[in-house]
């Protein structure tokens, strides 16, 4: 049974399959046919369509849930599939190359992009919801032995005066309070331990989602260079004049 | 920050603006394949092109003239009777590429074959070639050869010019140990005794 959650994943290996079959077997007098440009059009149409979900991520401030993401995914990834078969990997005009490299960076940093912004997002939503219940753990415990940094400090130089200088009949009479609030110390201990080493994880999480800002400026300014190059494009096809209209 | 980055997104997109109307410009930027020398020597763009307007059939008649036809190569003194130059030409494919693209299905109906094609029947079937062949696969449909029985061979075929030569009887009979006939009166006309009509490589001997 085919997974519609791993459609995304078929299309962008649909797309890179058909870049890498034209560049093998290319169709250089298909995208001056009737039917090349019927795809060149079609394909053009859905990229403009999945321009909605920035215009709305930015225009409209719609997140989240009213504004999901996935269709843009499909709009992108089937009409560049498209453009690509209307190209016929025919890259004999400046402005045709200028067109399939931006349509390549605008593709690819999208599924680089995707795939690094969600599992980063994922990971550091985990990291956090960890933090968060390490963080309840260590005040619950701290709180019900009442016990204090100075407490479990006390603990440490205890043992290091019975270390140096023996135990005498006092100590004795204590050790089992000592050896309670020792195991209870080095709990919150390696509660700690583990706090800080998610604190350093979310660290490490936060830096990459940032690097994500830089694959998410790469796909948004090669989209405005591949918006500009197809406009261009069909004016330079429509000024020069098409054989097939009437 | 928020107009900062706004104000370099605007920066940018007004940038991608005047780029694309300086590349609107060149004309270069656009050709979608080189022209053949022919044309990229002696035409520039507008003698075809029009600003806005689609390439029309009139721009090829300003240099290709077709009204001496007598004048042509045999194999396109054909254009005489036709119109529409791009139904079958266009440029831009590059310097050695082929700007033609033959499909007899476009060409004028009233053209007869023999304009351009040598006849191999020798007008033994008329100058009507589409009366028997298809014009897109020139192969002749539902044709079928004349019965096993018939011995009128040479109403349609003629014998090769090896056939002509004494030599090649005289080796045949040596060959096969067989007697023709009297090679000097022999007359190449009766095919049938040594061929079959199913196959004509397949020999009787």
């Amino acid at each position: 049974m085919f997974d519609a959650k791993k459609l995304p994943d078929v299309l962008a290996g649909l797309f890179i399959g058909l870049v890498l079959l034209l560049m093998a077997f290319p169709l250089e007098w298909f995208s001056g046919s009737i039917p090349g440009h019927v795809l060149g059009m079609a394909g053009t149409i859905m990229m403009l369509l999945a321009l909605i979900y920035p215009f709305r991520k930015r225009i409209l401030k719609k997140k989240g849930k009213q504004n999901p993401l996935l269709p843009h995914i499909y709009f992108g990834l089937v009409g560049s599939s498209l453009v690509v078969i209307h190209s016929g990997h025919k890259h004999a005009s400046t402005i045709g190359v200028l067109i399939f490299v931006a349509m390549l960076l605008v593709v690819l940093s999208g599924i680089v992009g995707k795939m690094l912004y969600a599992k980063v997002n994922r990971s550091l939503r985990s990291h956090k919801s960890d933090l968060a219940l390490l963080t309840q753990a260590f005040r619950e415990r701290r709180e019900a032995g009442d016990l204090t940094l100075n407490a479990c400090r006390l603990v440490v130089e205890q043992e290091k005066v019975s270390t140096w200088e023996g135990e005498d009949e006092e100590d004795l009479t204590e050790e089992a309070d000592l050896a309670d609030v020792r195991a209870r110390c080095e709990m919150l201990g390696e509660i700690a331990e583990a706090m800080a080493d998610k604190e350093g994880a979310i660290q490490v999480f936060s830096q990459t989602q940032k690097y994500f800002s830089f694959w998410s400026n790469v796909h948004i300014f090669s989209t405005y260079f591949l918006l500009a190059m197809v406009g261009v494009h069909v004016l330079t096809t429509i000024y020069y004049g098409l054989r097939w209209l009437p | 920050m928020a107009a900062v980055n706004k104000v370099f997104h605007i920066g940018v997109a007004v940038g991608m603006i005047v780029f694309s109307i300086w590349l609107f410009s060149q004309e270069q930027a656009a050709e979608p394949g080189a022209l053949k020398p022919v044309h990229e020597e002696n035409a520039v763009c507008s003698d075809c092109h029009l600003p806005w307007q689609r390439v029309d059939d009139s721009s090829c008649d300003g240099c290709h003239s077709f009204t001496d036809t007598f004048s042509l190569r045999p194999e396109i003194r054909f254009h005489e009777a036709e119109e529409h130059c791009l139904d079958c030409h266009s440029e831009h494919r590059g310097r050695t590429g082929n700007i033609s693209r033959m499909d007899h299905t476009l060409l004028n109906p009233d053209l007869l074959c023999s304009t351009c094609h040598l006849d191999p029947h020798e007008q033994l079937f008329g100058e009507d070639c589409r009366a028997c062949h298809g014009i897109s696969t020139w192969s002749v449909a539902g044709y079928r050869h004349p019965p096993v029985d018939r011995q009128e061979c040479n109403r349609c075929h003629r014998a090769p010019l090896s056939h002509q030569d004494l030599e090649f009887w005289q080796r045949i009979e040596k060959r096969h140990n067989i007697r023709v006939g009297d090679i000097g009166d022999l007359t190449p006309t009766e095919c049938w005794k040594c061929h079959v009509i199913h196959d004509w490589q397949h020999l009787k001997m």
